[in-house]
This record gives C-alpha cells, structure tokens and sequence, in this order.
C-alpha cells in the first residue's frame, strides 16, 4: 500500500470510531484530530489544526498537570484518567482521558496522542444517584437567586444554622447540599431527615436513635440521624411540622450540642451543622403559638427565601433544558427541542407546585414522546387542556398580578390594625365575612 | 473612557479556561489609556471567591477563553461584561480591544516571520 493511501486509510478509520482522537506535535500544537473530536469538544478540526491543544481542549488538568505532557516526558502511556472538557459552546463534558507518544520510523517520538471519550451519560446518571449537587448545578438567571449565590459561600464558611424557607418545589433541598459543599464539612455526610412525614416518636427516634431496651423491639442500639450526620450536616425538612415536645429537644441540641437517645440517661455530644427548611411562615407559626419563638430565633441565624418559579419565569426555558438533558440520559431519548406551541404553554403556566411541577411535566412528556421535539399532545392532558386559550405572553396574567396585589394589601392592613379583621374590613371597605373569605383564600388565616 | 479589564492569564497567554487560570491581569484604563497592568495570583482563590474578587477589584470587562455559563450568569449579574472564547497572548488580546477591533473568538498569536500581530476569527464564540 501507497503511503498516501495508507494516510487516507487510517483516517477514514480515526473517523468512524466513537471516542475522540486529537495528535499533537511536541510543541502540543494539533495535527489531527477526528470526526468524533469535533462533536466532543465543538471545535471543527480546521479551527483546531495548528493551535495548542490546551486552547481547543479547555480540560480542568491542562494547566496543572496535563497529561499528553506528561507521556511526552515519561514515555508512559496514561489510560483513563478522569477530567472535565469546556465545549466551544461553554457547556462542562465529562471525559476519560488516555495519551500515548507518536514515533516515526525511526523510533523518534514526533508528538502524542490524546483519545478520549465522552462520559455525559453516565456521569448524569451517577450525579443522581450519589445526589452530589453543586452551586454550579442551581440554573438560573434570577435576580434574586443571584443574589443568594452571592452570599452562599460566606453562608456555607460559617457553620451557622440555617434556615431555609420557600414554597414546595422551590429548591430548598438542593440550596441545603449546596452549603454543606461549600462547607467545610463536604467531605462529611449530609443526612436529610423529613420532619413531617413521620409520626412523633418515629422521627424522635430516627434524629436521636435508641438504647437497647428502649422499648420492646429496641433488641440493640440504633444511631440516629444526628450521629450518623456527626462532623457534617444535617438537614432537617418540614421543620415547621416538628410536634412542640420534639422542638424542645431540638432546641437543646442547638443550645448545648447535645441529646439523649430514646431510652438512654446519659448526653451524647453532637458536632452537626444544621439546616432546617420549611414551606410554611415559622414567624407566623409562633404568633399563632404553634411553634416555639427561642427555636425559632436559635433556627433563623442565617434566612434564606427562595423565590417560587413564578417569580422567575425567565428561568423557565433554562430548566426546561436541564430536564431534558437530565431525561435524556435517564432514558436514552435523544430529545432535542420543544415546539413552539408546547413551550408557549410552559412558559405561561403559573407553576403553583414550582420546579418540581415543571419537571414532572417534562417527565411525562418522555414517557410519550417518540420523536426528538415535545409536543403538545406529549404534555399531560389536564395541563394542556386547564390552559384555554394559548397566551403568548411570558409574563404572568392580570389575574395573578391582581391576587398578589389583593392578599399583599389585606395582608399589609392587618398588620397594620394589629390583626383586627373588623378594622381591617372597615378599612378596606369590605364586609367581615368577604375579608375572611379572602384571608382563607390567600392563606392568611 | 475609563475602566477595568481582567485577563485570566495561563504564563503570558490567555488562561484557555476562566475558571482555572492561576493568574488574573487587571489592566486600568484612563482617559482611554492603559494606566496600570497588575497580576494577581487566584489559585488558592476557589470559584466564587475569584467571581467576588473581579467584582471588589471594580471590573467592567473580562476577556478570556473558555467560560461556563454559570461564571457568565454570575458575572453578567455583577454588570460585567464577558469577551470569550478568546485564544492566544494577552498582551495581543488587550491591545486589541483598546484598538475596539477584538471579538469572540479572535486568536492572538503572534506571526513570528512577519514580526507583526496577527489574529484569526479561529474559535468562534459570543458576547455577553
């Protein structure tokens, strides 16, 4: 075979596998680089040809240790070592990495190459399982959520107690991990416990564990939540659900750092950092003398309000991008878009159940989509046919602006009155029975 | 005009990923003149400390290759503006933008047998 065919040969091969492959010379300027490549990192092997590997590749080891430096030096091929490319389009790729030398026929090393594959799938997949999220992992190009971004990380140095607060779906689970990985307790667990879905004495045991004999099936000692958390961070939801006896031992583990199991006389120290999120109003819940005001202070350290989805429509399109990539590598789909008729729908959807409304809808729509782009009859049939007439608008409708208006002023003149409803009725020139009726509407009974 | 440019640096040329440069250049503009050039050292610095850094330092613009989008977020909610995708020597880079001619994208590598600068729209890109 003819050299030039020989060339012609192995390129049609380089081409036609599915991991990327990029030859440098040994100044690390690339001389090749295939098909494969070109998907991977964005760049077409024109832009690339002739220029530094590290200025196409933008791996997170290029600077620090890069690896087809390091074969050139040693000789030594490197085989999958992990890293994280940049794409053209600024979007992160998980990839493994190998490297070897290039020699010519005479045994003298001409340069290296670099295959490498991408590894998206399964590092989704992985993410979702481990449930190892990030600051990086919160989309969004609100005000107000910048504006938590902003202070996270002196949030999460601190080791204060934190409470978050925000509706269902908002987020508050995932701002939790976010601070316990910023903390420096990240390499410590994070243990979530959800205050309001267990009965009283289950959830006192599962925070406190048991000594054995505690009770008739206590056969051995269990830890509870609070010593499997030790050194780390313990996230308490529903924290407005806590029955008023659990509160109290709440409080004293935030008071003195300690507790006593079910059953045990003698105090256990705790090293946690807490941080307790709820969806309903704490500062109302102790007017109303249903939560306890000094746990209320000792939980309110660090507040953090997490605004609801409706207050960041224009996060909407962004989200619904992160669901599909998520979806798309849970399934396998290779969803691509969302027509225009669907998304006008998304985006005019007022999201009473946040986030986590959007992705359930976004879920459904995988499970019967069967080509590359949501459409409207893929979306569920209630959320498609509660809509009525299709709004192009992304803003939200008169109808909200004006409920928000209403409950803001009745809530604002109550307060004003002290909670008065008569006043508040008078001064709002409405009947007694018309401002209840509204106040339970608004929830602000 | 006056105003303050940060480079990501990675030895003399552009740092290829923003958030990993080892070094930053702030670059002091007056009057329409280049004023001051400082470099500071940031790898001890972790992400969101380098975002709060540009942001104390007062800087308007930042000119740098690869950037995610969420250091573009955060920089665009500080009012920063972002030149990316950028490749090449710094000292190039911001001698063009003070010439208005750089955009996303541009090489800034330097012609050695024509002792002269030179760039190309290599890497395409967008501004922010």
């Amino acid at each position: 075979m003819k050299r030039e065919e020989g060339d012609k040969f192995f390129h049609v091969i380089l081409n036609s596998i599915a991991d990327g492959v990029f030859t440098t010379d040994n100044d690390g300027k690339i001389t090749f680089m295939n098909k494969a490549a070109e998907e991977i990192t964005g760049f077409s092997s024109k832009e690339a040809i002739g220029r530094y590997c590290f200025d196409i590749f933008r791996a997170d080891i290029c600077q620090t240790r890069c690896a087809l430096k390091e074969t050139l030096k040693t000789k030594k091929e490197i085989i999958n070592l992990p890293a994280t490319i940049l794409k053209k389009g600024g979007q992160k790729i998980p990839i493994s990495i190998s490297t070897a030398v290039l020699k010519n026929e005479k045994g003298q090393i001409i340069g290296g190459v670099e295959t490498f594959r991408d590894l998206s799938v399964i590092e989704e997949l992985k993410k979702e399982l481990a449930e190892k999220y990030t600051i990086g992992d919160i989309i969004s190009k609100n005000h107000l959520i910048h504006d938590i971004f902003n202070i996270l990380p002196n949030i999460a140095e601190s080791d204060s107690t934190v409470l978050i607060q925000g509706a269902s779906g908002t987020g508050k689970e995932l701002f939790a991990k976010a601070i316990h990985h910023l903390s420096r307790r990240k390499e410590k667990p994070f243990i979530k416990v959800n205050c309001g879905a267990l009965p009283d004495t289950l959830l006192e045991s599962e925070l406190f564990g048991y000594v054995k004999g505690a009770f008739t099936d206590a056969k051995k000692d269990k830890p509870g939540r609070f010593a499997l958390a030790n050194e780390g961070t313990i996230f308490l939801d529903e924290v407005g659900d806590m029955s008023p006896s659990l509160q109290v031992k709440l409080l004293r583990v935030l008071q003195e750092k300690e507790y006593e199991p079910l059953g045990s006389s003698s105090p256990r120290k705790t090293d946690v950092r807490i941080i307790a999120a709820t969806n309903r109003d704490l500062s109302r819940l102790v007017n109303e003398g249903k939560f306890r005001e000094d746990l209320y202070y000792r939980l309110n350290v660090v507040k953090i309000d997490l605004p609801s989805l409706s207050q960041r429509r224009e996060d909407i399109p962004l989200l619904i991008d992160a669901f599909i990539q998520k979806f798309n590598a849970k399934t396998g789909k290779q969803i691509t878009r969302v027509s225009d008729e669907a998304l006008r729908l998304l985006l005019d959807h007022d999201y009473p159940g946040n986030i986590r409304e959007l992705e359930n809808i976004i879920e459904h729509a995988f499970v019967l989509c069967k080509g590359d782009c949501i459409d409207l009859d893929c979306l569920p049939k209630e959320f498609v046919e509660g809509k009525g007439e299709i709004s192009p608008s992304i803003f939200p409708k008169a109808e909200t602006l004006f409920k928000q208006a209403e409950a803001e002023i009745i809530s604002q003149t109550l307060k004003k009155y002290g909670g008065n409803r008569a006043k508040t009725a008078q001064a709002l020139g409405i009947d007694r029975t018309t401002l209840w009726r509204k106040m339970r509407k608004y929830d602000l009974l | 005009m006056d105003m303050k440019i940060a480079i990501p640096l990675f030895g003399t040329r552009i740092s290829p990923r923003f958030d990993f440069s080892p070094e930053i250049r702030i670059i002091t503009v007056e009057n329409g003149k280049v004023v001051r050039r400082e470099n500071f050292p940031v790898a001890h610095l972790n992400l969101i400390q380098r975002l709060d850094q540009l942001a104390s330092c007062g800087v308007d613009k930042v000119i740098c290759g690869g950037i995610d989008e969420f250091c573009l977020n955060q920089l665009g909610s500080k009012g920063i503006e972002v030149i990316q995708n950028i490749a090449g020597e710094a000292e190039i880079a911001s001698d063009l933008f003070m010439k208005g001619r750089l955009r996303p994208g541009f090489c800034c590598d330097r012609r050695r047998q024509r002792g002269f600068c030179a760039w190309r729209r290599g890497a395409g890109g967008r501004r922010s």
